[in-house]
């Protein structure tokens, strides 16, 4: 059996040899094989220009009307098009071709901008917003988008919550119509980000989306038991320029309305894209495939080892920028996250020391080989949060890119500690350790983690990193809320605000309650005067630039008892293909984030231009 | 004058090994009448099974045939045949009854389904009707019962299976049968059984038999004459009472005085170890087949 | 009846019935033997992958109250014990509130699809091959081409199925990249859908095929070449019967019920090959199911499918030992 099993290795060797000569001929055999049906679509298209693809029969529109979309995930039940019962439903077009939402948040100005919604205002004291509908717009089957049903869906959000809508019955009391465009909400108490989080597309999508009366009043006791789906009615009916076509084991279609409403109502010309397909690839080598043979026009994230092998392939290809990092912001900055609590990292001192040991630009250039780069603050680095970084560099609170050795190893001797033989910094017998949890399924954590250690290992903390998985790494934090926890650091990533820092820093609030506030267990006076600002700023407008010099003042805290250390910004690279489609999102011409599993991606398919074929 | 059903001349066998040639078979000649019986004796290991073999030109590798002629009813030499010829001859003129009833059987096939396969190979389109009837006949002449029929060999007894073989190879009316060791395995009653049916069936079908076996009882009940086999060579041929009242060759003498005998009631005894040295150490030497008495012949040592 | 005993079938239905209930307890105790709370493990991972979600420790407060997770241990674990046996796997974590038994019903026949047919093109084309293989009569040339025909018999089947990827959907782009059938047709029993199923199946199925069938060549090889030596097989020879007869009936008819043995006992092996395969090209199977539900931290699913593969395997190997009475009439159980 030993012997049999050797020589198989070794054919099998010889016979990788020969295919990659066979896949390099056929590579070349097959760019022949397009050339040649490019040329017969040539043909083709001539003859279409007569005909064209009919109007509202999209179905079997052609490659050249049809983008194709990278369907991350897959939705487990295909007949059931509830856009409340799960995230990944959504991810398939749903939330791009299906549901508008209210309102939109421009990443780069930080404004909100409108959709279905015209205007949300509030009073002066933030708890009673008043909600203008754009008026003209339709729902797919025809009947009128009005304030009815927005009041119909808030309502049954109060209802049925948390099991949906667990955010809008947090903040609303009661909901009012006073005419078919305009709606009341009366708050349980001021928020000046009602419209931001509970009804504007902020991340990822509006969870909260409104749903048809007509449709959702017969479903009103068990909305979830709801499956909204029947060819034969029209259903799912949502408002969006596309209707569901049909949909395989892993493809999701979506044809053109060419009735959409946004044209009578002047709000904005059809989409070009006559069909758009979500499909679902199995490994990340096949979405690659698929890019390189021109099957798929954007792909959602990839590393940048794999987006750099497919653009030497097919030149086609690009990414948010045209040189490193290639990809855009992630709204999760990755930090390192220490515990406040534990009896040697309790010490101010210690985690001053490592934030002035750590060498951000290193990190950059080795854990992410340039794909990203360094925080400036523990905020996402989009155009809207400038104005709050800048700040922080002026009062030179910012992170720094390098490390200063010598000052950190100044403060870790001011508390007592001396170097013993082996290099590490020793006290009471104790060597100075820092154990970091990395997230075994992200390899990102897990070579930030690698950087980290051997820096501080470099200036005398004998720092291991330990990957845990995801589940264990969330438990090994105290989610228990257990302040023994002997967790030292972690590397840790924050999902706060993208255009205010409220959020984030709100995140920091809760003090030694681990599960109420940052797995930091952040106590002291600094944490007082730090919650305080806090709390000035909650009161704000986002983006209301009284908030600047708060955010300074919060950060100033921060700096003192550096409960955490700013690390890197995490990047998300996502590839796109110009082969069929132009205009796409960039760094050049940033009108909305790449992203197109999110719900902006309204606003990718309303730009996207037929390439001149 | 009888004719001769098989005339064997100067038979050869050697097996190649990757250290040397073993020569298994030395040229031995030996006929078989018309009607005939002729006992193989020979001790395990002496050749009689190969030469059994190389008759049928079933050798397996790395057996292989160095000369000699193999003349079966005075007309074709089976060393010469043709595979598709020899195929033709297999089981019409030439059947063989193996050794080790056990595995003789395919123990995936009904009885009724082996047997019909060797008549369908050489009797085109039998009515189906007339076969079983045909293959019903065999079995009941062989002394089985008609389930024997559709069951599997592992329903039967080691001495119904031989009878199935002896059935089996009687099927086509064959001029000779082989029976190779057709005893061994067997209970001695079963033997006696399976050698009266042996005896039945040649009768019967008037057909020539080439028993071989170590058992020297067994051959004194099945053969008319007998060749003695020892290392490849046949040192003694003749009639059976001949060979056993006056046995000539030194191995013939001992064989016979091993076999039990209700009269002689003497106990069984073994070749002792260097007797059987002697013995083999002479037949290395070059030696002579002389006719002793008319029809028996002992090969003498010069 | 043919060597199968009641006896026989009650003390292996008994054996089967005990593996189930141990597998069901261990996928209980592993499951929750993991560290972390499933609920609130995949929430914050969602909030990784999509941003900050707003009042998410009300939802997955919510959601572990929802899904008994705040019961008792032993109650859980008699819930489970008793919904499992009744094919009740709860509903998804992540899919919430699609129940696991639907995604399970909708993924389960392209996996028995896919996988019934690989293993009888692999049962029929290893047992051929390794007839011929092993047949002393066939010529030479044949034979040194074969084993060039098994060179992926030593690579993990995900390898095999990335290679097929690259060169015969990618490069040359004769097979899809992945899913079940086209876009184009219509799901039902009609030509067009079944031609695309084919074509979108050929791949996954090669791979898996590629992978496995060099040990069934093997072993038929091998008790082709023991049993040629047989005394039946010479007899047979003796009787003047032609070679492909005596090789068919004969020879390969004897190795058949060993080589049904090894392919019940490669059984685990095809599976877990086959999970990885269906990853690879997005076939829409079981091991698709389980692939997504690991990286999606579903937990309910994850124990569903881990339990119908052990009930797929142990079945099937259960039906191969009640068969085999049945198809080799040597084999006797429990009697005599």
């Amino acid at each position: 059996m030993h012997k049999q099993k050797r020589f198989f290795s070794i054919l099998v060797a010889v016979l990788m040899i020969t295919a990659m000569m066979i896949s390099s001929c056929s590579t070349a055999a097959s760019e022949e094989k397009t050339e040649e049906s490019a040329a017969v679509s040539e043909t083709g298209e001539e003859e279409k220009a007569d005909t064209g693809t009919q109007p509202g029969n999209y179905e079997n529109a052609t490659r050249e009307e049809t983008v194709y979309f990278d369907a991350y995930v897959a939705h487990a039940d295909h007949a059931n098009w509830n856009p409340f019962i799960t995230d990944n439903l959504r991810d398939v077009g749903l939330q791009q071709a299906l549901i508008e939402p209210l309102f939109m948040l421009n990443y780069d100005t930080g404004k909100i901008d409108s959709w279905l919604g015209l205007s949300m205002e509030p009073n002066e004291s933030f708890d009673v917003w008043t909600l203008k509908l754009r008026p003209g717009v339709k729902w797919s089957d025809g009947e009128d988008f009005n304030a009815d049903d927005v009041v119909f869906t808030v309502n049954m959000f109060l209802a049925k919550a948390p099991d949906l809508g667990a955010d809008v019955a947090t903040w609303t009391a009661s909901v009012e119509k006073i005419d078919d465009l305009t709606v009341q909400f009366n708050l349980k108490e001021p928020n000046p980000r009602y419209q931001l989080d509970v009804w504007s597309f902020k991340i990822w999508g509006d969870r909260n989306s409104i749903v048809p009366e007509h449709i959702w009043k017969d479903y009103v006791d068990n909305p979830l038991g709801f499956t909204n789906y029947d060819p034969e009615k029209g259903w799912p009916v949502f408002t969006g320029p596309y209707v569901l076509s049909k949909f395989t084991e892993n493809e999701y279609i979506y044809v053109r309305n060419d009735d959409w409403w946004g044209v009578a109502a002047g709000f904005q010309d059809l989409p070009a894209p006559k069909r758009l397909i979500w499909i679902q690839y199995g490994t990340e080598e096949s979405k690659a495939a698929a890019m390189i043979n021109n099957d798929l026009d954007a792909m959602a994230n990839t590393s940048l080892g794999t987006f750099e092998s497919m653009v030497a392939e097919n030149p086609n290809i690009i990414g948010w920028e045209s040189g490193l990092p290639y990809g855009t912001i992630d709204p999760c900055p990755r930090y390192l996250s220490i515990n406040n609590q534990h009896p040697i990292w309790s010490d101010g001192n210690l985690r001053k020391a490592v934030n002035l040991a750590i060498d951000r630009d290193q990190i950059v250039s080795i854990a992410y080989e340039g794909g990203t780069s360094a925080s400036i603050s523990i905020f996402p680095q989009y155009g809207s949060m400038d104005q709050y970084n800048s700040a922080l560099e002026e009062a030179g609170l910012a992170a720094p890119k390098t490390a200063d050795v010598e000052a950190a190893k100044a403060l870790i001797e001011s508390s007592g500690w001396a170097l013993n033989d082996d290099g590490f910094y020793e006290k009471d017998g104790q060597v100075l350790t820092m154990s970091i949890l990395t997230i075994e399924e992200s390899m990102e954590t897990r070579r930030i983690g690698d950087v980290v250690a051997e820096q501080l290992r470099n200036i005398g903390i004998d720092s291991q990193p330990q990957v845990l998985s995801f589940g264990a790494w969330l438990s090994a934090q105290g989610e228990d809320d257990n302040p023994d926890d002997d967790f030292e650091a972690a590397v840790s990533f924050l999902c706060g605000g993208v255009n205010e820092p409220y959020v984030t820093l709100n995140t920091f609030a809760g003090g030694a309650d681990a599960v109420k506030g940052g797995m930091e267990r952040w106590s002291g006076a600094n944490w007082e005067a730090f919650r305080s600002s806090v709390a000035e700023l909650k009161n704000l407008a986002p983006g209301d630039p009284a908030g600047v010099p708060i955010v300074v003042d919060a950060y100033e805290y921060i700096a003192e008892d550096m409960p955490f250390v700013t690390l890197t910004q995490a990047s998300m690279l996502t590839p796109i293909n110009t082969t069929y489609w132009t205009n796409w999102p960039t760094s050049e011409n940033p009108y909305t984030i790449p992203s197109t599993w999110v719900q902006s991606t309204h606003l990718i398919i309303h730009n996207l231009q037929p390439v001149e074929q | 004058m009888t004719s001769k059903v098989l005339d064997v001349k100067k038979l050869s066998v050697a097996y190649d090994t990757s250290l040397k040639t073993i020569q298994a078979v030395k040229g031995i000649s030996f006929t078989i009448n018309q009607g005939e019986t002729l006992g193989l004796i020979g001790e395990s290991g002496s050749g009689k099974t190969t030469t059994a073999m190389a008759i049928l030109r079933l050798l397996q590798k790395p057996g292989r045939i160095t000369s000699g002629e193999v003349i079966l009813n005075n007309s074709t030499d089976l060393l010469t045949l043709s595979e598709r010829e020899l195929r033709k001859v297999r089981w019409t003129e030439l059947a063989l009854v193996t050794q080790g009833s056990m595995n003789s059987l395919n123990p995936t096939m009904r009885i009724n389904k082996q047997i019909a396969d060797g008549i369908l190979a050489h009797r085109e389109k039998q009515n189906r009707d007339e076969l079983e009837e045909y293959i019903g006949n065999l079995l009941k002449m062989v002394g089985l019962p008609e389930r024997v029929f559709s069951q599997y060999p592992h329903e039967l007894s080691g001495g119904m299976k031989q009878r199935v073989c002896i059935a089996m190879a009687a099927s086509l009316n064959p001029s000779l049968l082989i029976a190779d060791e057709p005893t061994s395995a067997l209970d001695v009653i079963t033997q006696r059984i399976v050698a009266q049916t042996l005896m039945d069936i040649k009768e019967r079908l008037n057909m020539s038999l080439l028993v071989i076996g170590h058992d020297i009882g067994l051959m004194a009940q099945l053969a008319d004459r007998v060749a003695v086999m020892i290392d490849g060579v046949i040192v003694e041929t003749g009639a059976l009472q001949e060979v056993l009242t006056s046995p000539q060759h030194l191995y013939t003498q001992i064989l016979v005085d091993a076999m039990p005998s209700i009269k002689r009631k003497k106990s069984l005894t073994s070749i002792d170890e260097q007797t059987r040295q002697k013995i083999s150490k002479s037949l290395l030497k070059p030696f002579e087949v002389k006719e002793v008495t008319q029809g028996h012949w002992v090969a003498i040592t010069q | 009846m043919n060597g199968l005993t009641w006896k026989y079938v009650l003390r292996r239905v008994g054996i089967y019935l005990l593996t189930i209930f141990i597998s069901i307890t261990l996928i209980f105790i592993i499951s929750r033997a993991v560290p972390g709370d499933p609920v609130e493990t995949m929430w914050r991972q969602l909030e990784m992958q999509k941003g900050q979600i707003e009042e998410i420790d009300v939802i997955i407060d919510h959601y572990k109250t929802l899904f008994g997770l705040n019961e008792p241990i032993t109650v859980q674990y008699g819930k489970f014990l008793w919904n499992t046996i009744h094919f009740e796997f709860g509903v998804s974590y992540a899919h919430y509130p699609t129940p696991v038994s639907t995604m399970i019903k909708n993924a389960l026949p392209w996996t028995l699809g896919l996988g019934l047919v690989t293993m009888f093109i692999i049962f029929l084309f290893g047992n051929g091959i390794g007839a011929i293989f092993g047949w002393e009569r066939t010529p030479k040339f044949i034979k040194t081409i074969i084993p060039s025909g098994l060179l992926f018999t030593s690579i993990p089947s995900v390898l095999a199925a990335l290679f097929l990827l690259s060169i015969f959907a990618k490069n040359l782009g004769w097979f899809p990249l992945a899913g079940a059938y086209s876009n184009e047709v219509t799901p039902g029993w009609n030509w067009p859908y079944i031609a695309s199923v084919i074509k979108y199946g050929f791949l996954p199925a090669l791979s898996i095929l590629m992978v496995n069938i060099g040990w069934t060549v093997l072993g038929m090889r091998a008790m082709v070449v023991t049993i040629g030596g047989a005394d039946y097989v010479r007899l047979a020879e003796a009787k003047g019967l032609k070679p492909f007869y005596i090789l068919t009936q004969y020879t390969v008819r004897n190795a058949l019920l060993p080589q049904l043995t090894s392919l019940a006992l490669s059984m685990g092996g095809l599976i877990s090959g086959q999970v990885l395969v269906e990853s690879v090209f997005s076939y829409p199977g079981m091991g698709m199911l389980i692939f997504r539900a690991i990286r999606e931290q579903d937990f309910p699913v994850i124990q569903a499918t881990s339990f119908m593969f052990i009930l797929i395997t142990a079945t099937s190997v259960l039906l191969i030992d009640l068969l085999y009475p049945l198809i080799d009439p040597r084999i006797t159980h429990g009697g005599e």
